[in-house]
Order: structure tokens, then C-alpha cells, then sequence
């Protein structure tokens, strides 16, 4: 079915605590060392413990720390496996990249002292079976975040900024659910989870806590902004392991079939559909390669998130539909990433044509065309859903793909950047193109279906319309900047002053020194922040009032 | 005489003798001041050791001077004055090497270092304290010993601010004492009971307990800065960084909210205090302490008067967990009281050293400190994330059993936002500096800056407190479920006060 080998032979019952414990913990150790020489090739040492125990811990393998916190409780279960796996081999792969790619110069210090605390709380989380220890590890990793996305441009700093107030309202959404949760049950355990009744200020928390790290239609603005803006190698872990973390969540904490969440399941799948078609909309008109890669990935995420949707609405298909859901959001995992490391080599690398025809079977793996792992992602879910939600399948296949064509359109009309030739990071990507290109399904599980050839006649079409109205007339296109509804607000600031609160809390960080230059952007980051804000504090006391 | 009934009065004594001897110092008898300060706050962490291993062990401690019938001046050790004293005995330790350093060369450190160490007195005597007269007597000798440190200056603005401090406290102290001397009258003598004093009478008037309660804790909220009893704690930001370390963490601050703990578990108990409905209102009045705090919080520029808001703000977190009925909110209000004494601590020595060795006083003014201070910024970092709530730092484990407290006993409606909003404005105020600190770029100048030689960015005796105390905000939120750490010793505590 999947990438995995059966390893765990290999390995002696006394070494899998150690390799457990190391998962979380090398990066953590290694942290410190950032400004030293080891700093730049540590970002790849890191995650090798992960990979091991992903390859040669045995699935089910648990491990009790009492005394750590507030009692860590880690566990390898067979979701948690595959998470594992494949966000180790990207972290890898992108920790290499880091060091050996245009930036290498750079990446000692700040960059690796906030890429090993990231890596940290994505290898916690996942290894994570009690409620605190998976939120330490994911607040961990969303708050370092941030310093991976503060580069040296002012673009980059508003764009982290503005990640940061989103991140730290889903942070305390998170906390408010989990402890919603922790006291329903009387335990933080995730065995001891199961059955237990989700409230609906919960479910509403969770979906908004885990919803902005999936960038759902309206939770989304962080994301253009930071894909755009970002150094290439932390968008390439932002937009595969971290994003998928928040999946993870939904799954750790909302089980399909708990009485009450279809309603929900509903609400999510209205949502996601809308993300999917924004997404496609939106990204279409972006005019950077990046942009239409973020937008895509807004697409992408509705998809999942109305897939998960079904799931809840539909117990009684939630099992095959959830494990295909997975295989689905570890392909987006593997080829996003790719995509955006791909960026990165064709700008600074050699044999550029090449390059450029690996990017291209990785936009086509991405828009699901025959032969590849996107196509036997979508099988897997065609086979789980039964024949419903198919046109929203289609919809997104065809969206994806025009999104494709756009991204290499725009790629290919770029003027290269000098850089001094580097090997190392084309050979990465030689080495994981065929990974994301085919998984997380090994090639010989790959058939030929001619399914795939639909939304492609279809993408097409609409493509061949798009382009001929708007031929003659370019003008005609509206201009979406990257991040759409953040500037929006920003505009409606500008027109109605009077709505600023002068005293505005500065959540997205020193407004002082920055006011006098740029006081449009830093009014919009904060109304960014503040608008999340509200809808936090609405749902808070909408949902918990009634018990 | 056996150590289960001299213990208490040694702690006391430990730091009593060596601040009385040191008033009888000449001011340049430099090693001789020094000796004894670290002499009596060693000697107190060796004794509180001891009694924390003993209390542990269900062994009992207890001093006791029968002043008059029915007057006894008690001492005594439950899990909960403990927790206080060790609190206040270790921070005091490193408070003295802090003040050592701080204070070198200037004039005056005899009269200091003579009304410190009575400060610590008072503030051990009053964790010790076994009923509320001997509370009360503690109560107002601390805020007699800490006047002339708030005032130490000299300046205008230091006699000011200690003037403010005075009023207020006295006027706290005073109704404190009133509504002592009125609960005494109607109940008889007062002891701690865990579990609650008044739990065990019947037939008392509840509007007369109505308003004792209100009188204690308007008493109390005065110390611990409760909205709108907290006019002076931004005012005595003039004292000095050691001062100010001892009042928001060690001391005044934390006697106040100590003392309202006590008044709602140990005299009230919580059954009592639950079917007088006085909770809801105490928890009111945090919340608002609570939001009111940061919000001012965040428009300071003054980096002293920030931390400041910040403690009125953060010191209430410990009267909404007692406002809270239910154990796992009292294990978030209780284990505040050391999260936030080390967590703040760490604040104000590093705002000691930015003042001290840059002369930077003001938020505005810290830009790229991070790399002319690394160390101090670094510890200020990590408290600064541990009062936000960011995991593993301690203050996430007092914010998420407050937060399982709140949804246990159906209050989650109110508490909740509370908490989130406290966190969100936490954030605002605290992470502009820490960018300010780290990621800005430096000026060519500083506002006034010390040159030294060596390889450290500040003398050991000024840089190790902050760094110690960082660290130790880091373990004991990292190794919270260990053995011994706060939160474990707040559960025997929250085990025994309901019972359980």
C-alpha cells in the first residue's frame, strides 16, 4: 500500500525507548549549537532519529515519562508511523537543501536555531498520545515558525508578523479546546479520549485552532503572504509537515461517529468546498510562481478538509475514507514541498531545462495525471467515498491542474537569478523526485486509469476560455495580491480611520518603529490579528453559553 | 526543646540576628555585611530544607509564645506555608547576591541590607504564621521594613513613591486588622486549619462572616494589588532592581495573595466560602485585575513600569484559582504563587542589569540589546514566554490547571476568555520587546553605558541571579510531574485542603 517497509525485525527491544526519546530530542539538543559550526549541517542530522524509529520501531511501541512535564506520553501508532516517515524525509530533505542551496551562507544561526525547535514540535506531536504533550509540540512548532519565516526582507518580517498573530490565536483556540476535552474526560491520555462526548465550543475550537494552520477560507491570509515571503526552505517545511500537522490534530481529537459532530461535518465540508473553489479562483490570477503554489495549497487543504468533513457526516465510511484522506494529504506532503525546493534549484542551479521537466511531472503528480502518486491518491479516495462528492474531486482536479499549468507558465517566463553553481541541492531533488512524484505508494501499485484524463479535458477547457478572454485585454484580469482578503481589510482601514483604535494592542509585534514608513501595512497586520481575534472571542462565548 | 518545636523560630531567627547586626555595621565594613547577608540566607535554605524534607514526611513543626490568654504568637509548617517560605528563602538567597552586586559602591548599605533582611523576616514569619493574629503582626511589619527600601533612593520620586506605598499599605493593613480584631470577637481565636477554621462553628452570623470576608480581603488585595487597590505597585517602581524583585516576587506582592489564599482555604475553607457566595465576587474582581493589568500593561513604555502592570496582572491568576472552587484550580492558583515569583523575579533582575550596564530604562531604547547582552536577554526571553503561557515554561502549567479548573467547576464560560485574552494581551506587550531585542538592529550608542573589562557581559554577582532563575522557570515547568517540583507539592497541598 505505502512507502513503508517492514523493518522492525531489524531492531532490538532495547534500543526503541532511546530512538523514541531521541525523535523529539536531538533537535532540541541540537538547538543550542545553531550559532556554532555544527549549526549548518545539524539541519539535516536532526531528524535521523525520526526516520529510524519511522523505519524500525514496531507499531505500537509506547513510552510512559511521568516525570517530564505534565507526564509525556509517547506512542507510535500506524497513523502516527506514516506521519513520520514521510515529514522526516522532507524535513531532511529541506535540511540538506538549507545547507548546501543559495543560502547556505546564512542558514548558521537564527535559521537553524529556529528550524531544529520547529522540527521538534512536529516529531512531539506526532509522536504524541496524550492531549498537553501533543499541544507543547505543536505550539512549539508553529511559534518557531515564525523564525524561520522573519528573513532579512521588510516583506518577509510583515509576512511573519502576520503569521505570528494567526498563530498564536489558534495556540490559545487549541488550549481552550484541549482543556475543554481534558476535563470531559478527567484524563489528558488519548486512550482514555476515546467515547468521550466532544462539546460543541470543542469541535468549534479545534476547527478554528487546527483550521488556521490548514489555511481554511477566511483563516488563510498568513499563508500567501508567508509563501511569497519566506526563504524557500522554510516554506518547503511550512506547506508539506507543518501544515499537515494540523490534519493530524483533527484526527487525534475528532472522531468520527462521537455523537453530535455531524453538524459539524457538514459546516467543515461547506467550508472546504468554498476553499477549494476560492483557492483555485484566486491563484489563477496570482502573478508569482509562489502565489499560485500558496493558493493551490489553500485548495489542496479545502479538499482535505472537506473530505474530513464527509468522514464526520458519514461514520459508517469514515475508517477507509480517513486511511485514504491520509494517503491523500502524504502525497500533498511529499510534492509541495518538492515543488517549492524545485523553485529554489531551477532559480540558482545548473541544467535548467531538466530542472524545469522534473517541476513539471511534479505539478502533473500534484494535478492527479495518469501514471502518478496524485492519481492513486485520488483512486484511493474514489474507492472510499463511493461515487459521492465526486464532482467536488473533479472540480479540484481540474482547478489543480489550471493552477499547474499557470505555476510553469509563470516559472518558465521568470529570468533566472546569478548564483554560483551548486550541485548538491539538484541531486536532492533528483533524489526526491521520484519519492513525491510516485508516494506515498511504491510505483508498482500505480495503474493506469484513464479517469485522470476528465478534469485534465475539462482544466483545459476552462484554461482555453480563460485565456482567450483575456488575450486581448489584460487589463481585464483583476489583480488579487497575494494574501487577498489581508490587503482588503488594510484598504477599508485606510478608507475609515476612524474604526483604528489608537491604542490597538501590537500583536503582531512593534508598531512604533514601523508606523511612520508603512502605517498602512502595520494597521492591516494588526487587524488581521484583531479580526481572528474577534471570531475567537464570538465563538468562545456563542458556543459555551448553552450547556 | 526538639527541632519539631524550635525549626520555625530558627528560620526566623536566621535572618532577624544577621539584619539586626548589620545596622550596628560601619558602612565600610564591606566583607564583614556580606558574610553575615550570605551567612543568614544560607543558613536559611539549609533550615527551610529541613523542613521541607520533615513536612513531606508528615512530620509537624511548631513555635508557640503565649503572649496573653488567648493571644498566642504561633509558628508553625503545613504544605502550604512551606511552599511560601521555600519560595521566599530561595529567592531571597539569590536576591542578596543580586543586591550585593548592585548595590557595590554606593552609600547607605548598612541601613539597606538591615531592612532587607527584616523584609524576609517579616515575609518568612508571615508563611509561618499558624493563626491570623500572628498574620496580622507580620503583615504590617513587612510593610514597615520594606518603606525605607522603596524610599532608599533618597530622591523625590523615591520618597513619593515610598509615601504612596505607605499609605496604601497601612490603610490595607488597617482594615485587615479590623476585620481580624471582628472575627476574633465573634469566633475566638483564629488558627489555620486546612480545611477551614470556621468550617467547625455553627450558629455565626453569615452577614457578619459577609463582611469580615470583605474587610480581610480588601486588607489583603491592597499587597496583591487587586484593581483598585493597586495605585501604588507602579509607583514604587522607583526602588532600586533588587527592591523591586523583592516586592512583585518575593515579598509584598506575593504576602498579599498568600494571605488571601490562606483567609479562603484555611479560615473560610472552601465549603463555607462556597455556600456564602463569596467567591463569585473575589473571582470578578481578579478577572478584571486581570485584563485591567495587561492593558495598561501594554502602553508603558517604561520597561519597570510594564513589569509592573504586568505582576498586577499576573498576580491575580493566583486570587482567580482561589476564586475558583475545586482542586485542580487551586493547584493553578497555588502553584502561580511560585511560577510567578520566579517567573517575574527573572524580569526584574534582567531589567536591573539592562539599566545598570546600558543605562536602558525604557522599552524603546532595547533595540538589539540581545547581542550586547545575550545572557540577560536570554533569560528574560524565556520568562517572558513562561508569563504569555508558552509551553514548557512554568507559566503554561499554572494556565492550563487554571484552565481545567475553570471547565471542572462550569464557570469555563467566563474564565476561559479571561485566560485567553490575558494571553493574547501577554503577548502583546512582551513580544515586541523580545523582537526589539533580538531582531532589531542596534544603535551606535547606548543611553549610558558602563565599561568593564572581563569576559562576561555583566559582573557574575549581577548575571548568574537572572540566568539561575530562568533556568529554573524552564525545569520546573519541564519536569513538572517530577517528584518535589511546585506542581506536585501544590497537589499535596490542593489533596489536603479539599480533603481528598
Amino acid at each position: 500500500m505505502s512507502l513503508l517497509l517492514d523493518l522492525t525485525m531489524q531492531l532490538p527491544g532495547a534500543a526503541v525507548a532511546p530512538l523514541m526519546v531521541l525523535t523529539p530530542l536531538l533537535p532540541l539538543l541540537l538547538a543550542p549549537f545553531a550559532f556554532t559550526a555544527i549549526g549548518r549541517w545539524g539541519l539535516a542530522l536532526g531528524v535521523l532519529p525520526a526516520l529510524l524509529t519511522a523505519l524500525l520501531v514496531p507499531v505500537g511501541s509506547a513510552l510512559d515519562l511521568s516525570w517530564v512535564m505534565l507526564g509525556v506520553q509517547l506512542e507510535l501508532d500506524a497513523t502516527g508511523r506514516i506521519f513520520l516517515l514521510f515529514s522526516g524525509l522532507i524535513w531532511l530533505a529541506t535540511g540538506l537543501y538549507a545547507a548546501t542551496g543559495p543560502d547556505r551562507q546564512h542558514v548558521a544561526g537564527r535559521f537553524a536555531l529556529f528550524y531544529q525547535l520547529a522540527l521538534a514540535g512536529n516529531l512531539l506531536l506526532i509522536l504524541a498520545a496524550d492531549i498537553v504533550t501533543f499541544y507543547v509540540g505543536f505550539a512549539l512548532m508553529g511559534l518557531s515558525a515564525y523564525g524561520l519565516i522573519l528573513g532579512r526582507s521588510q516583506r518577509a518580517r510583515r509576512a511573519a508578523r502576520l503569521y505570528l498573530g494567526f498563530t498564536l490565536v489558534g495556540e490559545l483556540a487549541l488550549f481552550s479546546a484541549l482543556a475543554l476535552l481534558a476535563a470531559a474526560a478527567g484524563s489528558t491520555r488519548f486512550d482514555e479520549l476515546a467515547g468521550v462526548p466532544v462539546s460543541d465550543a470543542a469541535v468549534a475550537l479545534l476547527l478554528l485552532g487546527f483550521g488556521i494552520k490548514l489555511a481554511l477560507p477566511g483563516l488563510h491570509p498568513w499563508l500567501p503572504l508567508s509563501y511569497t515571503a519566506a526563504p524557500l526552505a522554510a516554506v518547503a517545511v511550512l506547506s508539506g509537515p507543518m501544515m499537515k500537522a494540523g490534519l493530524l490534530g483533527w484526527l487525534r481529537f475528532l472522531p468520527p461517529g462521537a455523537p453530535g459532530l455531524e453538524p459539524w461535518g457538514t459546516a467543515l465540508l461547506f467550508l472546504g468546498t468554498l476553499g477549494v473553489v476560492l483557492g483555485s479562483l484566486l491563484g489563477v490570477l496570482q502573478r508569482e510562481p509562489r502565489a499560485v503554489l500558496a493558493y493551490s495549497s489553500i485548495a489542496k487543504m479545502g479538499l482535505i478538509s472537506a473530505l474530513f468533513g464527509t468522514a464526520l457526516t458519514q461514520p459508517a465510511i469514515a475508517e477507509p475514507l480517513l486511511t485514504a484522506l491520509v494517503l491523500f494529504a502524504m502525497h500533498h506532503l511529499l510534492v509541495k514541498p518538492a515543488l517549492f525546493l524545485g523553485v529554489g534549484v531551477w532559480q540558482a542551479g545548473p541544467a535548467r531545462v531538466w530542472v524545469l521537466i522534473g517541476i513539471g511531472l511534479l505539478a502533473a503528480s500534484l494535478a492527479g495525471l495518469p501514471l502518478t502518486g496524485g492519481d492513486a491518491a485520488k483512486q484511493a479516495l474514489k474507492a472510499a467515498l463511493n461515487g459521492q462528492v465526486s464532482l467536488l474531486l473533479v472540480v479540484s482536479a481540474a482547478g489543480t491542474l489550471v493552477l499547474m499549468v499557470r505555476f510553469l507558465y509563470l516559472l518558465a517566463a521568470r529570468a533566472p537569478r546569478a548564483a554560483p553553481f551548486s550541485l548538491i541541492p539538484l541531486l536532492i531533488l533528483v533524489v526526491l523526485l521520484p519519492i513525491a512524484l510516485w508516494g506515498p505508494f511504491w510505483p508498482t501499485e500505480i495503474a493506469l486509469s484513464l479517469d485522470g484524463l476528465v478534469p485534465l479535458t475539462m482544466g483545459a477547457a476552462v484554461a482555453a476560455v480563460a485565456w482567450w478572454l483575456t488575450q486581448d485585454s489584460p487589463g481585464r484580469v483583476p489583480r488579487i495580491p497575494p494574501g487577498d482578503l489581508y490587503h482588503w481589510v488594510a484598504r477599508l482601514r485606510v478608507m475609515a480611520p476612524t474604526l483604528t483604535w489608537r491604542g490597538a494592542p501590537d500583536l503582531g509585534i512593534a508598531a512604533t518603529a514601523t508606523t511612520a514608513a508603512r502605517p498602512r501595512g502595520t494597521q492591516a497586520e494588526l487587524t488581521g490579528a484583531g479580526l481572528a481575534m474577534l471570531v475567537l472571542i464570538a465563538l468562545l462565548l456563542v458556543s459555551l453559553l448553552p450547556d | 526543646m526538639s527541632l519539631s518545636n524550635t525549626l520555625p523560630a530558627l528560620i526566623l531567627v536566621s535572618s532577624l540576628l544577621p539584619g539586626l547586626a548589620i545596622f550596628l555595621l560601619r558602612e565600610d565594613s564591606h566583607v564583614l555585611r556580606t558574610s553575615l547577608n550570605m551567612f543568614g540566607a544560607i543558613a536559611k535554605v539549609i533550615l527551610v530544607g529541613v523542613m521541607v524534607w520533615g513536612v513531606f514526611h508528615a512530620q509537624s513543626f511548631e513555635t508557640r509564645w503565649t503572649l496573653a490568654p488567648g493571644l498566642d504568637l504561633v509558628l508553625s509548617a503545613d504544605a502550604l506555608s512551606v511552599l511560601f517560605v521555600a519560595l521566599s528563602t530561595g529567592l531571597w538567597l539569590l536576591t542578596t547576591v543580586y543586591a550585593i552586586g548592585y548595590l557595590e559602591g554606593t552609600p547607605h548599605r548598612s541601613r539597606f541590607f538591615g531592612f532587607f533582611s527584616l523584609c524576609v523576616t517579616a515575609t518568612v514569619g508571615l508563611a509561618m504564621a499558624g493563626n491570623l493574629f500572628t498574620f496580622v503582626v507580620f503583615y504590617e511589619l513587612l510593610t514597615l521594613a520594606t518603606y525605607p527600601l522603596v524610599a532608599h533612593k533618597g530622591t523625590p520620586a523615591a520618597v513619593r513613591g515610598a509615601r504612596i506605598y505607605l499609605a496604601y499599605t497601612l490603610s490595607g493593613g488597617l482594615l485587615l486588622l479590623i476585620g481580624a480584631v471582628w472575627l476574633r470577637t465573634i469566633a475566638g481565636p483564629v488558627d489555620f486549619v486546612e480545611g477551614g477554621a470556621l468550617s467547625d462553628l455553627s450558629g455565626l452570623d453569615p452577614t457578619a462572616l459577609r463582611w469580615i470576608f470583605a474587610l480581610l480581603i480588601i486588607g489583603l488585595g491592597v499587597k496583591a494589588a487587586l484593581v483598585p487597590l493597586h495605585g501604588w505597585l507602579p509607583q514604587a517602581m522607583v526602588a532600586p532592581a533588587p527592591v523591586s524583585s523583592l516586592l512583585h516576587a518575593v515579598a509584598v506582592v506575593k504576602a498579599g495573595a498568600f494571605g488571601i489564599v490562606r483567609v479562603v482555604y484555611d479560615v473560610y475553607g472552601v465549603e463555607l466560602a462556597g455556600t456564602l457566595q463569596l467567591l463569585p465576587v473575589l473571582g470578578a474582581v481578579a478577572a478584571i485585575t486581570i485584563i485591567y493589568g495587561s492593558i495598561k500593561a501594554l502602553s508603558q513604555d517604561h520597561l519597570k513600569k510594564r513589569l509592573a502592570y504586568s505582576t498586577v496582572s499576573q498576580v491575580s491568576y493566583i486570587a482567580l484559582g482561589t476564586a475558583i472552587l475545586g482542586p485542580l484550580a487551586t493547584i493553578g492558583g497555588v502553584v502561580h504563587l511560585v511560577h510567578q515569583g520566579i517567573m517575574k523575579i527573572t524580569l526584574f533582575f534582567a531589567a536591573g542589569n539592562y539599566a545598570e550596564n546600558l543605562g536602558i530604562h525604557k522599552v524603546s531604547e532595547m533595540d538589539g540589546v540581545g547581542r550586547r547582552m545575550p545572557g540577560t536577554t536570554l533569560a528574560f526571553t524565556i520568562a517572558a514566554l513562561g508569563m504569555i503561557g508558552i509551553p514548557p515554561v512554568a507559566g503554561f502549567v499554572s494556565k492550563w490547571y487554571l484552565g481545567l479548573g475553570a471547565v471542572e467547576a462550569g464557570v469555563a464560560h467566563w474564565v476561559l476568555p479571561v485566560l485567553i485574552a490575558s494571553s493574547l494581551l501577554n503577548a502583546a506587550y512582551f513580544l515586541p520587546i523580545l523582537y526589539r531585542a533580538w531582531f532589531k538592529v542596534a544603535p551606535t550608542a547606548w543611553p549610558a553605558e558602563q565599561v568593564r573589562g572581563g569576559r562576561l557581559e555583566m559582573p557574575g554577582a549581577l548575571l548568574w541571579p537572572p540566568v539561575v532563575t530562568a533556568a529554573l522557570a524552564l525545569a520546573i515547568g519541564l519536569f513538572a510531574g517530577a517528584p518535589y517540583s511546585p506542581l506536585e507539592w501544590t497537589q499535596l497541598i490542593a489533596a489536603r485542603e479539599y480533603g481528598l
